[in-house]
């Protein structure tokens, strides 16, 4: 997912949110916005889209599992049959945005893109942005769910990279801020915009890179530490900052266990290091157990501070932070 | 792309060379027309010397084209829908809206058409008034390819989970052949002995279809997605990104024999290839635009071979690949160009 200047795949944004979030509102704006973008949709209601001249394609979710030993695998089928197909129109548009149904779950959208190479090559993730109703949002989050099933909001929310907060006009502001803080506490790093009538600036959604290795760099997990729960069963966030080198091999063998063994409730990781001897930044970024990482910027004279962020199910900040203060050189 | 000073191989090989205007996304060959289907949905049917006979369009798209086993009439399917298309009555829409890219005519002439998860068979005697003749219970997927078994009496459907095989009239099927994973593509042999299916797991798997034993190669660099047989039953061809395979099946078949590698620029999922209808002669083309043809009895099994004829350098992708008889092959371009190489 390495992406320099000249990648000249087509960049893929993921539009997710409950149905009555705001969805096909945003896809029509999108796509009758007159900002000279040429857009390939894939839409999963036949004719939502109330847009002529634009290259729409409807999708029944498919899901398989990959055949390969890893357990949260799973790709979706319905796109890389339908965007291959669309990539024999390349010439026809400039970059293609998928929305997903209300109740889908974001990962196998995202791994679809790692998974499979001839999509790997010419499609790049841009972003995965959910959008979430103000006045719905807190009882879909508090709905209880059967043994094993996954609140499908929650998972939503937790995935995104940018959180488009729509219809803020049906709740007060006290209401307003205990919504943000909610959807804070699960995912603490994803930009929440706030609209009316899902209006936003589409610069504010599209190119957002958000699994560009170089862009890993621009999330500051600081703010992370402050979250209150230690041990939670539920959803959350948590970053860490540790000043220090690391060990390349026990960093190794602590990253690789914990996806091993955590990948299955780890929906998104990223993360910046600092490996000993080495005069560049480790970033990394991963969904589930698909993991990519490469060389970053160079340290220069700038302090050796690891940054990770982890957001996932069941997480235990203390374990996270003592694991890996062990791999660290001068412990 | 822009190699301004390079040869237009393509322009300077080519007995003839048109613009069909749409990027082909298959291309279909009878003894005397040629079908180029393109993606955004442009049909283009030419003579054999690239005079125009007839075109049509199809706004969903098109994935796949079929001639009838006579030639006489030609079967399309993409994003949308199936079509039928003939000299006579120009483009027919069959009732199915689903998504095609699998089309297969039986021996007999019956036409049998992928709609999302169901497949359908029609009686297309009289192609104007088509009609449909039975169907198959829906697949777990959709449905990704499509063969006759036993001279056009079973019908097999390839999706996610394996294959099945269907006869008329009945919801449980004659044969399953069960795989864990999504299949892309499957091929039959001539013989009747084999079915092969390429799968988005980056391997080929093999059924003897007589008793069910299966053989597995893994290890593919790609998922493979296109499988055939050469007309003659013997050589396989599967694709898998930069490194296709032919196998031999001569004798007792595959078991223990391993395939030889064919080593092109693949882009994954970007080779085309076409198997020579007479001789075992494989034409395939990379993602670069360069045809290769190959001799599979030239090659040796578990070697990477280099030792090909290279025919031409199209400099940009080749989005289909068809023989014309047993000396001419087509050759269609990204961007629309169709060329003949041969007499």
């Amino acid at each position: 997912m390495a992406r320099s200047t000249t990648d000249t795949r087509v960049p893929v944004t993921v539009l997710t949110g409950f149905l009555g979030s705001g969805k096909t509102t945003l896809l029509n704006r999108i796509l009758t916005e007159q900002h000279g973008l040429r857009m390939a949709v894939i839409e999963n209601e036949f004719g939502e889209v109330g847009v002529d001249d634009a290259l729409v394609l409807d999708s029944k979710e498919e899901i398989f599992e990959m055949n390969n030993g890893c357990i949260c695998c799973t790709v979706r089928g319905d796109l890389i049959r339908i965007l291959s197909a669309l990539m024999r129109r390349r010439d026809r548009f400039d970059r293609i945005v998928i929305e997903t149904t209300g109740l889908a779950d974001p990962a196998p959208v995202a791994q679809t893109f790692f998974m499979d190479d001839e999509l790997a090559e010419q499609l790049r993730l841009d972003a995965i942005v959910t959008l979430v109703d103000a006045a719905h949002i807190t009882a879909h989050l508090d709905e209880v769910k059967p043994e094993g099933v996954e609140n499908e909001a929650v998972e939503q929310l937790a995935f995104a990279d940018r959180i488009v907060l729509n219809k803020t006009d049906l709740v007060s502001p006290d209401e307003l801020i205990a919504v943000i803080k909610r959807v804070r506490s699960i995912n603490a790093i994803a930009p929440v915009i706030p609209a009316l009538q899902a209006g936003i600036e589409l610069a504010e959604i599209l190119d957002v890179g958000a699994f560009d290795l170089e862009r890993v760099l621009e999330f500051d997990p600081a703010f992370l530490t402050e979250s209150d729960h230690c041990h939670d069963t539920s959803v959350t966030s948590v970053g860490l900052e540790i000043p220090g080198e690391v060990d390349v091999e026990l960093l190794n063998t602590w990253l690789g266990e914990l996806l091993a063994t955590k990948g299955v409730d780890i929906f998104r990781s990223k993360g910046v290091l600092a490996p000993a001897g080495s005069a560049v930044e480790y970033v990394f970024q991963g969904v589930h157990m698909l993991f990519d990482g490469s060389d970053g910027r160079e340290w220069g004279d700038r302090e050796r501070i690891n940054r990770m962020v982890f957001i996932g199910r069941n997480l235990d900040r203390g374990e996270l932070d003592s694991s890996f203060r062990a791999c660290l050189v001068n412990k | 792309m822009s190699q301004a000073t390079a040869v237009d191989e393509l322009r300077e090989t080519a007995t003839w060379i048109i613009d069909s205007g749409d990027a082909p996304a298959a291309m279909a060959a009878s003894a005397s027309a040629i079908a180029i289907a393109g993606a955004g949905g442009a049909l283009l049917v030419i003579s054999r010397d690239g005079r125009r006979l007839g075109s049509a369009a199809v706004p969903t798209g098109l994935l796949a084209a079929a001639w009838s086993p006579d030639g006489r009439v030609l079967a399309l399917g993409g994003p949308g829908g199936a079509q039928l298309w003939t000299a006579e009555d120009g483009l027919i829409s069959l009732p199915v809206s689903g998504w095609c890219s699998a089309l297969a005519w039986s021996v007999a002439g019956q036409l049998a058409v992928a709609s999302d998860r169901i497949a359908v068979v029609f009686d297309v005697t009289n192609p104007a008034s088509a009609t449909a003749l039975w169907q198959t219970p829906e697949a777990p997927s959709t449905i990704t390819a499509l063969a006759w078994l036993r001279a056009g009496r079973e019908l097999a459907v390839a999706a996610y989970g394996g294959v099945k095989a269907f006869t008329k009239g009945k919801l449980k099927p004659a044969r399953s052949l069960d795989y864990v994973g999504s299949l892309l593509d499957i091929a039959t042999s001539s013989d009747a002995r084999w079915l092969v299916s390429g799968n988005q797991d980056a391997s080929v798997h093999i059924w003897r279809l007589r008793d069910g034993a299966e053989l597995e190669m893994s290890g593919f660099p790609s998922k493979v997605a296109q499988v055939e047989f050469h007309p003659d039953g013997r050589w396989l061809f599967a694709d898998g990104g930069e490194q296709p395979t032919i196998w031999d099946f001569a004798g007792s078949g595959p078991g223990g024999r391993q395939p030889a590698m064919l080593e092109v620029n693949g882009r994954a999922g970007s080779t085309r290839f076409s198997w020579n209808p007479q001789a075992p002669l494989v034409a395939v083309a990379d993602s670069t635009g360069v045809v290769r043809l190959w001799d599979a009895t030239q090659l040796t099994a578990g070697e990477s071979d280099a030792a090909h004829v290279r025919l031409v350098g199209a400099m940009e992708p080749v989005t289909a690949l068809a023989w014309l008889g047993s000396d001419s092959l087509l050759v269609a371009t990204q961007s629309g160009r169709v060329a003949m190489l041969g007499p």
